[in-house]
């Protein structure tokens, strides 16, 4: 069953009560919020997830829910993750972002039987790519214009590195987007359905796009690691550069993008080292979204790696 | 740091070695620390896998190796190299 399968309503009501359990790749939220607008915008973002009415088990129980807290003037919610009451309130319009960042929280802290590394992922003919970067580097605006260019969407925020075989399994949740990448996709993505844009967020204003159907219904299969890029946006450069990189830097920078290398020790160690063995690594330095585009289209097409 | 002194890698070192082009990743088990060495660097580090050595030791080991002059230069390297390594806890030294 899936979300778009009951009415609003039902799905407005379920989440004020029992909760709601979405499927979101490997993991099953459990879901509750009696907060109106965050219920809305999860219908809309969420319509073609799979979901379980009475779930017996969930991987990660989330909870946003209002709290009467000083100032009582604005309206505040607190996010609850699996009874983890500690997190700050924050105003109740911005919870949609708040909610997104709770289901990443329980990936970044949780999962375990991964490599988790903070990178965007998408496969094309087989063949993963992963886009790293700090952040404002683009990875998001980047993984969406992608996963509109026929790209599947694997998540625009984790590599879910399986250790031994280093394939990529795909999360597909709504992609985050921020300030001016917004209007960008909407008029790069005009059929696309994008959540409201929640603004004085500490990144700016924050809207989600719905990830495309075919991503979240090809969610089970995984992806060959093929490609690494660190992302090198550059406003003033007039065109892209796809710079190989060697492998053992490539490593030493994925570290720091790793959440759970150190505990998974030796077998992170392996985990990273064979995934970056699979890969060709670039420095890929752009501007033009349309360019950079072309460029890994291009990419995809004549260097797909024989392994 | 005088003549006398030898290093050692620490004997419950668990140490996983990948090399790559002419790089060379460490990864140290028991600190879940990963350190990356150049050419140079790892060739000395891997003349300590057959057992402790002097710095003399070491400089006679990493010329052979790196097939190089033994001069003041790599002596002077060699013995950075110890510094650097034992800091990170990678060698320690011992008696005699």
């Amino acid at each position: 069953m899936k979300l778009r399968d009951l009415t609003a309503s039902e799905s407005r009501q379920r989440l004020a009560g029992a909760g709601l359990a979405i499927q979101t790749g490997p993991f099953l939220y459990s879901v509750r919020t009696a907060i109106s607008p965050l219920a809305s915008t999860i219908y809309q973002l969420y319509a073609d997830f799979p979901v379980v009415l009475d779930p017996t088990f969930a991987d990660f129980h989330v909870s946003v829910n209002r709290v009467r807290r000083w100032p009582w003037v604005f309206s505040q919610a607190v996010i609850q993750v699996g009874g983890h009451g500690s997190f700050n309130p924050f105003p109740t319009e911005r919870a949609i972002p708040y909610f997104e960042w709770g289901l990443n929280w329980c990936v970044s802290q949780y999962v375990q039987h991964h490599l988790v590394l903070h990178a965007a992922t998408l496969e094309r003919g087989g063949q993963g790519i992963l886009l790293v970067g700090p952040s404002g580097a683009g990875k998001s605006t980047l993984c969406a214009a992608l996963a509109g260019a026929g790209w599947r969407l694997l998540s625009d925020e984790f590599a879910l590195v399986t250790p031994r075989t280093y394939e990529l399994t795909a999360l597909a949740r709504p992609i985050s987007l921020k300030n001016e990448s917004i209007q960008l996709l909407r008029n790069r993505l005009p059929n696309s359905t994008f959540g409201p844009a929640s603004s004085g967020e500490p990144k700016g204003t924050i809207a989600h796009l719905r990830p495309p159907q075919a991503a979240v219904e090809q969610v089970t299969q995984t992806a060959r690691p093929a490609w690494i890029l660190l992302l090198d946006r550059q406003p003033e450069a007039t065109s892209c550069e796809l710079h190989t990189i060697a492998q053992a830097p490539t490593v030493m920078k994925l570290i720091g993008q790793a959440f759970n290398y150190c505990e998974l020790g030796k077998l992170g160690f392996a985990t990273l080292t064979g995934l970056v063995e699979l890969c060709a690594c670039y420095r890929f330095t752009y501007s033009d979204l349309d360019q950079a585009v072309q460029s890994l289209n291009h990419l995809a097409a004549s260097d797909a790696p024989s392994r | 740091m005088t003549a006398l002194m030898r290093w050692q890698i620490p004997p419950q070192s668990d140490l996983t070695w990948w090399h790559r082009d002419s790089q060379t990743i460490v990864y140290h088990a028991q600190s879940a620390d990963t350190h990356l060495l150049d050419l140079v660097a790892s060739t000395g580090f891997a003349c300590f896998e057959s057992g402790p050595l002097d710095l003399a030791g070491l400089h006679d080991s990493m010329a052979q190796r790196l097939e190089i002059a033994a001069d003041d230069q790599l002596m002077q390297y060699a013995r950075a190299l110890i510094t650097r390594l034992e800091r990170l806890g990678l060698l320690e030294a011992i008696d005699g």
